[in-house]
């Protein structure tokens, strides 16, 4: 009971937090990027909750960065795109430092557990890409792990510095004879009259 | 381990003792033992080719017992040897002299792939070992690696010579000029050199592998018959022939100061884990590597047929073909009527890169054969008529990959910063839209189906062989050729690249579409440009080649407007929880793994109905229809952002997200939050369904008017530091559009404004919202949006009057699909039920008359391609208006 309790707190505090200190709407503590809108004047923004449906409230928090940590551009991020001063840089994220440990979690998301072997995420690089003035902090890494049918593989991924999320992946493990996932169509054709009924 | 160190230093000592006698061996005893005379000659017995071949019989277990050749292996320490490069380079007195970089130990040869794994090592200059040992076959494996790695290194030093400095150079070249000291003809990570790691014993069953990101081959085993694929030298030949595809994909994304890079992607041919055109193609040139070592049209005489009971064939003539094919004119292997044939089971239907290359590799090897027959050569040694002939073909591929992988957006030296030092021409581009959204035109948006490629590869025949190096091989013999393989796809050449505005051509200056002018003494050197633009009624003035169409016999090229959606069946569903979960465990497996709405979407709001219902994430074929008498191949659906809505009010481009709002109230920013309505395609939507039209294709945010740069938000109103996003005039919107009803009207709108009017969503409710995407958060992909990872499918062929799954799963067959058929998206859980969407895919086809350019009533009339940046619009694709009502 007491755990329950003590857990129903910290996902309170947690959420709290989030509402405070969100990762991309609200005020920055990096000397590089700050952002103007406060708490107070969200409060003023746009809410239509009077206009929303009815629904059992998402079982998870869709943000995982409740507590973010930023850290100022380190001199060994390799800048890529435009050549400017940073001073004449807007940025469009920061770099948390457990972006690894978020991007680890994103990819786990959809695996079952253990199916996994020898995950490893390897830093190729830090970037920070200027484009169009703005910069952006990014991570070139190499993921590699062993599948659950025992086979290796490995790619490249540039993953945001801030939420984890990869934004591109390339040179995948080419097998040479193995099959892709086979799906059983068998039943699941959507019927005509459906579709065009629709149709204005 | 203690054991292991003892073997060692026996071992160790050992090599002393033989070091010291290996001169004394006597013809008596090396006859006892051969392997023993080649002690102190770095050499080592070895196989020529498979068992099979060598012993003129078929065999079931590898038995290399008296058909072993004495070889020289490496006098290197290890199973590894130095890379060597000529590059040729001009004096100042344009004399033209070569140079020799080196990538020390390129590729390295390990046994199994463990973590300890250590190089072999010869204790007395032999590289000899018991056959059948785990050194037997590394040994092995080196010597035919190496090999390769030496023909490649020689035919690209054949080909950067050529194309820059023995050319006529009528058009600019895309192999690299500067190979040698970006160290670009190698494995390179940013300039770094990279060892090419091979594992000639991996524990994966009869399977191999090439990793382009740890840069490792490796081939597997099988307990059975103490099987290897390395037992193969065409099997090692071929998946070095990956790694050369890479090398010459990315010859051009390398620098030696990575500080010129966007990004740090490199390019590949085809999407790994699916079946697509580029794959197939990638097969294809990996089997002619086999062909250019073996000068045998088949592939896995030994491993293939052990596998499958064939080897591949890469001839018409090769006995393992099941099909009435032959070399013959008409009864070649022509695409697309033999995209889904496995030569081993003639009736089977199969979706499969290896089978559906076979046009490509079959038409490598006869127009090998026909440079061999009709070129003229310096001797009439059958070798040296194969090495010429297959460095000319090395020449055509170095060419087209360079073009094709680029992902600078150049596609050649000429006018790139590194040529020119300019930086005003940082943003000319010729190929792959530009060098930011070069990765998406290259690998999704405009990837190399067999039209692309055999189009660019054609071009390089005629400026490279036919006016060239081989004036006997003429432009009607090309076309002719690939014709007979039903390759010959396209109209026109487009010798100047696709960046290139020629409707604005003047004798002062030079237009992009970008609008980027550039002067025409930036062309001098290269005649072609050069002779067009000042010139332009110069007789030798061809900027885009046109193909002779009494040519085209056996292409058959087809409208777009016989693709249409199956009315009957449009389309296949899965919504069943573990069916999209073992989708989504798949991508992950496979690299592409997608950061889903958590909380708004998700499989445990999958209720396996059949239909699209709040919250689920569902897999979704559509099933097309080809309503002509011919065959359609390669057949792709999109469903990325395209520029297919128009901004309502050029002043309000503000993303409708909490930060601008207050912005705007507050007077931080000005302007106001952006709207749109879609544009009319095919009629649809009409005016009085929300549909938009004008006319005026010069002024940007117009729906005639097309995104240049498919550039999406604007980042750059900052204020205080803070970035308010907009979007561009032109972003490329998510594909789908909402119906929606007042007292007045039904009308189709965008989802941002339906989220806002009509279920009152916040920006944190939206589907991919601002904590997942940052300033690139879009309320038009807030209600359903389509999945990075399935944002196209692809689909082999379509039978002449049968749709997509009529063709590949004719009746009594089951219906099995591939997650490569599938298109991922996830539906809002806060979407009422009820609520309609139309989602507009896009659809194009390889052997298409009209989705890559526009159809001329004079057949005398220019034909052009239309240019990169038409690909985020609707011109080169058949729009495909996808309707669908959510339903609990």
């Amino acid at each position: 009971m007491k755990k329950k309790y003590f857990m129903g707190t910290i996902i309170c505090l947690s959420i709290l937090l989030f509402l405070i200190i969100n990762p991309f709407e609200s005020k920055k503590s990096n000397t590089i990027s700050t952002t103007k809108v406060s708490k107070k004047s969200v409060k003023k923004g746009f809410t239509s909750d009077s206009l929303k449906p009815q629904r059992t409230p998402a079982a998870t928090n869709p943000i995982k960065d409740s507590s973010p940590k930023f850290e100022i551009v380190s001199k060994e991020r390799v800048i890529v795109g435009e050549k400017l001063p940073l001073r004449a840089v807007s940025f469009s994220n920061s770099v948390n430092p457990n972006w690894k440990e978020n991007y680890k979690n994103r990819f786990f998301k959809h695996i079952p557990k253990g199916k996994v072997k020898d995950f490893k995420i390897e830093k190729k690089k830090s970037i920070l890409k200027v484009h169009k003035k703005v910069g952006t902090y990014l991570e070139h890494v190499l993921v590699s792990f062993i599948r659950p049918d025992g086979t290796p593989f490995s790619f490249e991924a540039l993953i945001n510095s801030q939420t984890g999320i990869a934004i591109q992946t390339w040179n995948k493990t080419r097998y040479e004879f193995r099959d892709s996932l086979k799906l059983d169509a068998s039943g699941r054709e959507l019927s005509p009259l459906r579709r065009q009924s629709t149709k204005l | 381990m203690k054991m292991k160190d003892s073997l060692f230093s026996i071992l160790f000592l050992a090599s002393f003792i033989s070091c010291g006698d290996y001169l004394e061996v006597d013809s008596s005893s090396s006859a006892r033992n051969p392997a023993l005379a080649l002690s102190g000659t770095n050499k080592a017995l070895v196989y020529l080719d498979d068992p099979n071949t060598l012993s003129g019989s078929i065999k079931r277990r590898a038995d290399f017992n008296g058909i072993l050749t004495e070889k020289f292996i490496t006098d290197k320490q290890t199973l590894t040897k130095d890379c060597i490069f000529t590059q040729s380079i001009a004096s100042i007195t344009s004399e033209i002299f070569e140079v020799n970089s080196q990538v020390e130990s390129c590729g390295i040869i390990l046994n199994e792939d463990l973590p300890d794994a250590t190089p072999l090592q010869t204790l007395s200059k032999n590289w000899s070992y018991e056959i059948n040992s785990d050194e037997f076959y590394q040994v092995n494996t080196f010597y035919h690696a190496n090999k390769i790695k030496n023909r490649f290194l020689e035919a690209l030093s054949f080909t950067q010579k050529h194309v820059h400095f023995n050319s006529n150079m009528t058009i600019p070249p895309a192999t690299k000029h500067n190979l040698g000291s970006t160290k670009s003809f190698w494995l390179n990570d940013d300039g770094e050199e990279k060892s090419l790691n091979i594992f000639s014993k991996c524990i994966i069953e009869f399977d191999a592998f090439f990793d382009p990101a740890k840069d490792l081959i490796c081939f597997g085993i099988l307990n059975e018959d103490n099987f290897k694929m390395v037992q193969d030298p065409s099997v090692i030949y071929h998946e070095m022939g990956h790694v050369f595809i890479k090398i010459l994909m990315n010859q051009r994304n390398l620098t030696f100061e990575s500080s010129l890079k966007v990004h740090p992607f490199e390019s590949s041919l085809g999407v790994t884990g699916r079946y697509d055109e580029a794959g197939a193609i990638n097969e294809a040139i990996a089997d002619y590597f086999s062909y250019i070592m073996n000068k045998r049209p088949s592939v896995g005489d030994y491993a293939i047929r052990y596998g499958v009971g064939k080897p591949r064939p890469l001839s018409e003539d090769e006995p393992s073909h099941s099909a009435p094919v032959s070399t013959a004119k008409g009864e070649r292997l022509s695409y697309p009527q033999y995209l889904y044939y496995d030569p081993l089971e003639p009736d089977a239907i199969v979706e499969n890169i290896h089978n559906a290359g076979g046009a490509a590799s079959h038409y490598l090897v006869a127009l090998t054969e026909k440079f061999k027959n009709t070129c003229s050569y310096p001797s009439n040694d059958a070798d040296v008529i194969h090495e010429t002939a297959t460095n000319y073909v090395m020449l055509l591929l170095s060419e087209s990959l360079a073009e094709i992988g680029d992902l600078t957006g150049k596609g050649s030296d000429f006018l790139s910063f590194l040529a020119t030092g300019k930086p005003s021409l940082e943003n000319v581009f010729f190929t792959n839209l530009n060098n930011e959204a070069s990765f998406l035109w290259t690998h999704y948006v405009n990837p190399p189906n067999f039209r692309r490629f055999f189009q660019i590869f054609g071009k390089n025949i005629i400026h490279y062989i036919s006016t060239d190096l081989c004036p006997e091989f003429t432009i009607d013999a090309s076309e002719e050729l690939l014709d007979d393989f039903g390759l010959l796809l396209f109209k026109s050449y487009e010798n100047r690249g696709n960046g290139i505005n020629t409707t604005n051509l003047s004798s002062q200056s030079y237009a992009l579409h970008t609008d980027t002018k550039v002067s025409t003494s930036e062309f001098a050197n290269r005649r072609i440009l050069f002779d067009c633009l000042l010139h332009p009624n110069f007789p030798s003035c061809t900027l885009n080649n046109r193909v002779n169409e009494a040519n085209r016999r056996n292409s058959i090229l087809i409208s777009k407007d016989l693709l249409a959606l199956d009315p009957d069946a449009p389309g296949t569903l899965f919504d069943s929880r573990s069916v999209i979960s073992n989708v989504l465990s798949v991508l992950s497996f496979e690299g592409d793994g997608v950061a889903t709405s958590e909380g708004l979407a998700g499989v445990e709001y999958n209720n396996d109905n059949i239909e699209f219902s709040p919250g689920e994430i569902v897999g979704l074929s559509i099933n097309l229809r080809n309503n002509s008498n011919s065959i359609m191949g390669g057949v792709q659906i999109l469903a990325n952002d395209w520029d297919h809505m128009k901004l309502n009010k050029l002043n309000d481009r503000f993303i409708n997200r909490n930060a601008n709002i207050l912005a705007l109230d507050s007077g931080d920013i000005t302007g106001g939050i952006a709207t749109h309505s879609p544009c009319i395609f095919d009629n649809f939507p009409s005016a009085s369904e929300g549909g938009v039209s004008d006319s005026v294709t010069t002024t940007p945010g117009n729906c005639s008017y097309i995104s240049k740069d498919n550039s999406s938000i604007d980042n750059s109103e900052v204020v205080n530091d803070t970035i308010f996003p907009k979007y561009d005039f032109d972003a490329p919107q998510p594909i789908c559009m909402v119906q929606f009803s007042d007292e007045s009207d039904t009308k189709w709108v965008s989802q941002d404004f339906f989220r806002k009017n009509s279920i009152g969503l916040e920006d944190k409710d939206c589907l991919n919202n601002p904590a997942m995407s940052g300033d690139q958060f879009n309320p038009n992909e807030c209600l359903i949006r389509v999945l990075p990872g399935g944002v196209h499918s692809m689909h082999g062929k379509i039978d002449p009057q049968k749709s997509w799954i009529e063709s590949r799963f004719p009746e009594g067959t089951s219906k099995v699909l591939s997650r490569g058929n599938l298109i991922l998206m996830e539906i809002n859980k806060w979407v009422n039920s009820g609520t309609t969407f139309t989602c507009r895919f896009r659809a194009r086809f390889s052997n298409c008359s009209d989705c890559y350019d526009e159809i001329s009533p004079d057949p005398s009339a220019t034909v052009e391609d239309y240019s990169d940046f038409e690909h985020a619009g609707n011109r080169p694709f058949k729009v495909i208006d996808f309707t669908f009502t959510v339903l609990d």
